[in-house]
């Protein structure tokens, strides 16, 4: 440690204090090196932080260290302004104050730096708390799902039996399943509409219309009603962020449908969920297999993807066009591959999952690690449906050049192989193919128009309708 | 020389008046509510709060009086409510302030002040209401001070093949100084087109049940007894439409015109917003539109009421969506003077670039205006 002045030295002495106190008060082993490792030029650090409890604040802890840097920076800027050369005949006051404004900008930079480290310190922070809280979190919901059924928790649909779970992909919202709900529906089937502001709609299927309900009464009726008449409940569900990652979903979903009645022995959940979207849905059922009674999907990429991967990796083209790859919740997962980061600031998100892993993955540890679940995987319905074009083409004959028609291997996003789940192999059950009308190339997907499109609607219905009656018929028996 | 410096001048008029009437635009975009109120708001606020299923029977000294709609099977009678124009007032004020209307829209729906608007009243006569009360067995029971009168529905509907089996929602969609409607939803038949009619004198000593299906409404206006019932049908002196919006019948000459499946009746049922309906994941589209009377529609005339463009891609601009390509595009509600949208569009590449409603104010032909604001109307 060089020698100061002595007005700085008592300066820094108070400092020193400061910093054993803040020490003291945190019991930051952390704290201690980083204040060891970048200000022992300035003072040395004496406090005990052998304690068992942490208690840290970064930030307060840089507004002190601001306080220091301004506390010199006014003494020597008082210095200077006392200063008058006329009574500085010999200069000698001058270099003093020189010397001392040199010192002090040293002790600053070292104030500095040490700011920049708890910075570094801060983020590691965040990051692992990131890493770490999705599991807690995770026990944490398993742990009130049993508290629930043990204490036999009422929510505001306990008793429906059937459920069917509406998943959006990645940039987007439920908004368009409203549809595909209502006509796969049947008259006095209720439809929750979950919108990510906060918003829930309340539907009754009346008439072949989504009649949207005003008062709690009419809908406790109509719930009751449902019930009766062993009904179905559909939820079109918004992720809370539009890109999270999936596991993010299969913990937010469980949370919602644990608060609302519907995570028990007695009810069985139909996915429908298109895009990335039916990835969270696979993810769910691996994570409530219990709970599930089938998948239905279309336009998702079970392989890694392409324009997933671009997105994470170029990702200002990426926002360029309008997709907000940066976008995520605070999950990151522990796969260093499946992460990304801002500023130092890691995540996972839709992006970085369909960049690094394709859903085998997952899979595959699960099959090792925990076989009864992937068991009841390949016992559930899974549909895997593939949206494609049909383009055209002319034979080169010049006398008769004749139009072929011919399908795309692709719905201009996701390969129709890849939709098809063929990588998954014998837990995909049906993997129908629907042509698509809408869409015109990669700028104009026909993979945006698959909730749309009347097949795949169709298809909603027919599950619907083949769940409801499969569960009747093993109930009779 | 000179000929060659009037043409250019000429082609320089012609060419800006050209620009001018491309220029010209007929609606001008406001993000945000209306804040002034008047009659065309009232009427959506109404709406809003009391939907499609509940009906409106009056509309005095601004208080308006509404049946609640039935929706199950087994509802054993019919209630009323009340709503004021200051609670309307109110509903709107707080949506206007609301930074978040679609989150304060709803949380107004299901607040308790939602549940005191709907909560039924229960002198009824003093408001010279039908007592009606429907039994397990469908046998209805309707009283007024003077009289009474009891239906057995199994019993009176055998001509249309119901049973004992058979399962009715049952809903009063209309009571005026002469005559009490209701409706009779066959569960058993998801068509709404199918369902039937209960039409009853105020004294309560005559009626007749029909359904309102082509062949049903030949018969009935055939029938000039029928005639004592035309006032309960919305519309305007000579012009009347059916409850399911599906025809539109002259009480003098009982000419029957249909509805096209693409034409949306207003909720006053006297307008026809021509090409407003749209079926399944169909869109509406933007561009020109035009509005006409039910009498002028029923003539099969070119008089219309309002024309007006509305432009989907100058809404995405205006709100800094992503694209101009809409997902879900329909008329959430029409009545006169007032149309509200419910758009959705597309991302650029992928996914949703956003959502909207567009409340389109008609009241000043020469001031057409489009409120955008995201009220969560699907």
């Amino acid at each position: 440690m060089s020698s100061h002045h002595p007005e700085v030295a008592a300066i820094i002495n108070r400092h020193r204090s400061s910093a054993n106190s803040m020490l003291k008060r945190s019991q930051s082993r952390y704290l201690y090196n980083i204040f060891v490792a970048n200000l022992s030029g300035v003072f040395s650090v004496s406090a005990n932080v052998d304690g068992n409890v942490l208690h840290i604040t970064i930030d307060d802890i840089k507004s002190e260290i601001d306080s220091w840097i301004n506390e010199l920076n006014t003494f020597i800027e008082d210095a200077w302004n006392r200063y008058d050369s006329e009574k500085d005949e010999s200069g000698a006051e001058f270099v003093r104050l020189s010397s001392m404004g040199n010192d002090i900008l040293y002790i600053t930079m070292d104030y500095n730096n040490t700011k920049a480290k708890l910075d570094e310190m801060e983020l590691e922070f965040q990051n692992t708390v990131r890493l770490y809280h999705v599991p807690v979190r995770s026990a944490l919901t398993d742990i009130h799902i049993l508290y629930n059924n043990e204490t036999g928790y009422n929510g505001d649909f306990s008793g429906m039996k059937n459920v069917s779970v509406y998943i959006h992909g990645i940039e987007s919202t439920s908004n368009e399943f409203l549809i595909g709900a209502t006509e796969g529906g049947q008259e006095g089937d209720i439809i929750v509409h979950m919108r990510r502001d906060g918003t829930i709609l309340y539907y009754v299927i009346h008439n072949g219309k989504a009649v949207l309900i005003r008062d709690d009464s009419k809908l406790t009726q109509l719930k009751e009603e449902a019930i009766k008449n062993n009904g179905r409940l559909h939820l079109l569900y918004d992720t809370e962020q539009m890109n999270e990652h999936r596991q993010e979903t299969s913990d937010d979903l469980a949370r919602k449908l644990n608060n609302l009645g519907l995570l028990n022995d007695e009810t069985k959940i139909d996915m429908f969920a298109h895009s990335y979207g039916g990835r969270r849905s696979l993810q769910f059922a691996m994570d409530y297999p219990d709970h599930v009674r089938s998948i239905t999907t279309i336009g998702t990429p079970y392989d890694t993807n392409m324009l997933g991967s671009m997105a994470d990796n170029v990702r200002w083209l990426a926002e360029w066009i309008g997709q907000n790859p940066k976008e995520a919740s605070d999950y990151l997962d522990f796969n260093l591959d499946n992460q990304n980061d801002v500023d130092g600031l890691y995540y996972s998100n839709a992006y970085t999952d369909l960049n690094s892993e394709p859903m085998t993955e997952d899979l595959h540890n699960l099959k090792a690690a925990n076989p009864e679940v992937y068991e009841k995987l390949l016992e559930m319905e899974i549909t895997a449906a593939a949206g494609y074009r049909i383009e055209y083409t002319y034979t080169h004959s010049p006398i008769n050049p004749q139009r072929i028609e011919y399908k795309t291997n692709s719905d201009d996003t996701v390969s129709v192989e890849s939709q098809n789940g063929e990588i998954l192999g014998d837990l995909i059950d049906y993997r129908p193919q629907y042509e698509i009308e809408d869409g015109t190339g990669v700028t104009n997907p026909s993979h945006i128009y698959e909730i749309e499109d009347e097949d795949f609607r169709a298809l909603i219905s027919e599950i619907n309708v083949k769940m409801l009656e499969e569960a009747e018929g093993s109930m009779e028996k | 020389m000179k000929i060659g410096y009037k043409t250019i001048t000429l082609f320089f008029i012609l060419l800006s008046l050209l620009i001018g009437c491309e220029d010209k635009k007929d609606m001008t975009y406001i993000k945000g509510l209306p804040e002034e109120k008047s009659p065309a708001l009232t009427g959506f606020m109404k709406h809003l709060i009391t939907g499609n299923i509940d009906t409106e029977l009056r509309n005095k000294d601004r208080e308006y009086i509404y049946a609640s709609g039935n929706l199950v099977t087994g509802s054993t009678d019919i209630t009323y409510y009340q709503l004021t124009d200051d609670q309307l007032a109110t509903f709107h004020e707080q949506l206007l302030q609301s930074e978040n209307p679609s989150l304060t829209r709803n949380k107004l729906f299901h607040s308790e002040d939602s549940s005191t608007i709907r909560k039924p009243f229960e002198d009824i006569d003093n408001y010279s209401l039908p007592n009606v009360s429907v039994s397990e067995d469908y046998v209805i029971n309707i009283k007024h001070q003077t009289n009474e009168l009891t239906i057995d529905l199994i019993e009176e509907m055998k001509e249309y093949n119901i049973t004992n089996e058979s399962e009715f929602i049952i809903n009063l969609i209309g009571a005026n100084e002469k005559t009490i409607a209701l409706e009779i939803d066959d569960q058993s038949n998801d068509n709404p087109q199918e369902n039937y009619y209960l039409f009853i004198n105020q004294d309560l000593t005559e009626y007749t049940i029909t359904p309102l299906n082509e062949a049903g409404l030949k018969k009935a206006l055939n029938n000039d007894e029928f005639d004592n019932y035309f006032t309960i049908f919305k519309g305007t002196d000579n012009y009347r439409i059916t409850f399911n919006k599906t025809a539109i019948f002259n009480t003098e000459t009982k000419e029957m015109t249909p509805v096209g499946e693409n034409d949306l009746i207003s909720e006053d049922g006297k307008y026809v917003f021509l090409n407003g309906y749209t079926h399944g994941s169909e869109d509406l589209s933007d561009g020109k539109h035009r509005i006409q009377t039910i009498e002028n529609y029923a003539k099969g005339n070119d008089i219309y009421e309002r024309e007006f463009t509305i432009d989907f891609g100058t809404i995405s601009k205006e709100l800094d969506f992503e694209s101009k390509k809409v997902s879900i595009g329909y008329v959430y509600y029409f009545n006169k003077d007032f149309i509200v949208l419910t758009l959705s569009y597309h991302g650029k590449i992928i996914g949703d670039g956003g959502f909207t409603n567009v409340l389109i104010d008609l009241q000043d032909e020469g001031n057409l205006r489009a409120y955008l604001v995201d009220l969560g109307l699907m």
